[in-house]
């Protein structure tokens, strides 16, 4: 079956609406979600910056934010949406509401990641004047790079989904396109168009993830 | 005053409402330029103790200096410090899998702040020593335990520490490859006049390259002083049993309930005293006749070492005075068994 001329531009603008929100929000989410797994991992319990309260308070962040259903979380937002980019609605707003639900998600990856990393070599680092920072960096980031990719790819894909959901404020996207044409108007070509679009991305996102993991394995 | 000196260390683990002492009060010396050996079964605190010479464990009680300097009187950032001029290998080599041999060698210099220019001269310098130039490109992955040691004691030495702790740095490895990192351990201490502590379950690892031991059980040090001493006149039951595993002292023809036909004597050779033609001496000035049960010859670091289990028949009065001969000989423990 072959698409309108029309429904080929309705395709391209979601595929562009979804690149935008996806990649936008995976920067946002990796800068603050990392971090955020590095701190839940270095103040655990006999880690290099044991501090009980931080990991508990931030543990219980990570926790009540990841509890919440998206559809639910997006509405839940609007009033820190509107704080940020000014509006409730469209593609950039819907960056605010994705970006908080993924970088918790994106913390306790990192987190299982960097908990992989060997106490051994850890305390070697210890054992040589290491300090802390630079445990972080020079030791703990380097030797979890594989899983810290693998853990992108994930969020990513994860982010591809939930951005479907973003039609619900207006924010467009491939998924949205697929419900409002496909579902709603009983558009199945549309719909079929999108699907397969969404797979061949998907596809595409995992096995670029996979390529680096590969490149980057010592193992 | 010992380079090492380590007095009524205390260290008690609490794990909820359970709590076990694994140290109970520890003191050593340990003097500068020697390799000391601490031996005990697993579980009795000689890791802990090692552990605590670098403050990766903090001990609840007692004091540790090492060259003069209070290690648990130092603060975090004169701890750092001081722990670059310490160097530690461990069982299981606790290399970075994200870099190279060369890679893990230059670590310790970026952590001391060395010039990229330096470093790269440093690191060649230090495979080299521990004979792994050709390797300097290759993943801990790729190596070979022995091999991945060996980047281990490179990477202590990269700082040129005044002390190098081993936490049971040989226990990972095959018999063979444990004799050429033991070689390699006592090399790099001559040469660069190194402090050696070490601790293992091995007594292998004591007789090969120790000048001194000291034995732990239960969080003590039930026994210390030169390995050849020690070995040759063990008091408690825990050295005599490492001992045991290393000269075989218990004879089958014992275990299997031997009848001495004459008089049993077990005799231990120290040093010099292995080149006496002992036996045929005995059979020329006292006319009895050895009967050689066991008879082993080894080395204690580079003295050597034996032991000789023989029966011995003669007539009363020849026997007694073969035993008197042999008494008064230098370097020559004599035990008569029955």
């Amino acid at each position: 079956m072959l698409l309108s001329s029309q429904q080929l531009m309705m395709l391209k603008i979601a595929s562009l609406e979804t690149l935008y929100m996806v990649s936008v929000t995976t920067l946002l989410t990796t800068l603050v979600g990392i971090p955020l797994g590095i701190l839940l991992v270095v103040t655990r319990k006999g880690h290099i910056l044991e501090n009980k309260w931080v990991y508990r308070i931030v543990g219980f962040f990570v926790n009540a934010t990841r509890s919440v259903p998206f559809p639910i979380f997006i509405v839940f937002v609007i009033p820190l949406t509107r704080l940020i980019v000014g509006r409730s609605i469209g593609a950039t707003a819907v960056i605010v509401p994705l970006t908080l639900a993924a970088f918790v998600f994106m913390a306790r990856l990192t987190e299982t990641c960097l908990l992989e990393v060997s106490p051994g070599v850890i305390e070697a680092a210890q054992s040589m004047g290491a300090s802390s920072w630079r445990i972080i960096w020079r030791v703990l980031l380097p030797e979890a790079l594989p899983g810290l990719i693998m853990a992108i790819t994930i969020t990513i894909i994860t982010l591809i989904s939930y951005s479907a959901m973003a039609g619900t404020v207006g924010g467009g996207g491939l998924g949205d396109l697929a419900i409002r044409y496909g579902y709603h108007r009983y558009q199945t070509d549309i719909m079929w168009a999108t699907v397969i679009l969404l797979i061949v991305v998907v596809q595409l996102v995992q096995s670029v993830g996979d390529g680096l993991v590969r490149k980057f394995t010592r193992r | 005053m010992a380079f090492i000196e380590i007095k009524g260390l205390r260290k008690t683990f609490v794990n909820g409402k359970s709590s076990i002492d694994v140290l109970n009060g520890i003191d050593l010396a340990i003097e500068q330029g020697e390799i000391y050996g601490v031996v005990g079964l697993s579980g009795v605190g000689k890791s802990t103790l090692i552990r605590c010479l670098n403050r990766l464990e903090t001990p609840n009680q007692g004091t540790i200096t090492i060259g003069n300097v209070d290690i648990l009187g130092l603060s975090e950032n004169e701890l750092r410090a001081k722990r670059r001029h310490m160097g530690m290998i461990f069982q299981s080599f606790n290399l970075l899998s994200s870099r190279t041999a060369a890679g893990n060698i230059a670590f310790p210099l970026e952590v001391a702040g060395v010039p990229k220019r330096r470093i790269k001269e440093r690191v060649s310098e230090l495979l080299e020593l521990v004979g792994l130039s050709d390797k300097a490109a290759s993943y801990p992955a790729q190596l070979s335990g022995g091999q991945k040691q060996r980047v281990g004691i490179a990477r202590a030495l990269a700082n040129e520490p005044e002390v190098l702790l081993c936490d049971e740095a040989t226990s990972a490895l095959d018999p063979q490859t444990t004799t050429s990192i033991l070689e390699l351990i006592a090399s790099v201490q001559k040469r660069l006049n190194l402090t050696v502590l070490l601790i293992t379950h091995e007594m292998k690892v004591i007789v090969e390259i120790c000048d001194r031991v000291a034995v732990m059980e239960g969080g003590k040090i039930v026994e210390e002083g030169p390995v050849i001493e020690v070995f040759t006149n063990p008091k408690s039951q825990v050295t005599r049993g490492f001992v045991e595993v290393i000269l075989k002292r218990n004879s089958r023809f014992l275990e299997n309930g031997y009848l001495p036909k004459g008089r049993l004597v077990r005799l231990c050779y120290i040093g010099d005293s292995i080149t006496t033609p002992l036996v045929s001496t005995l059979v020329r000035l006292f006319e009895v006749d050895p009967i050689i049960l066991q008879a082993h010859v080894d080395h204690i670091k580079d003295s050597p070492f034996g032991i000789l289990l023989m029966d011995i028949l003669g007539t009363p009065d020849n026997l007694d005075k073969a035993l008197m001969w042999l008494r008064l000989q230098k370097d020559l423990v004599m035990e008569v068994l029955n």
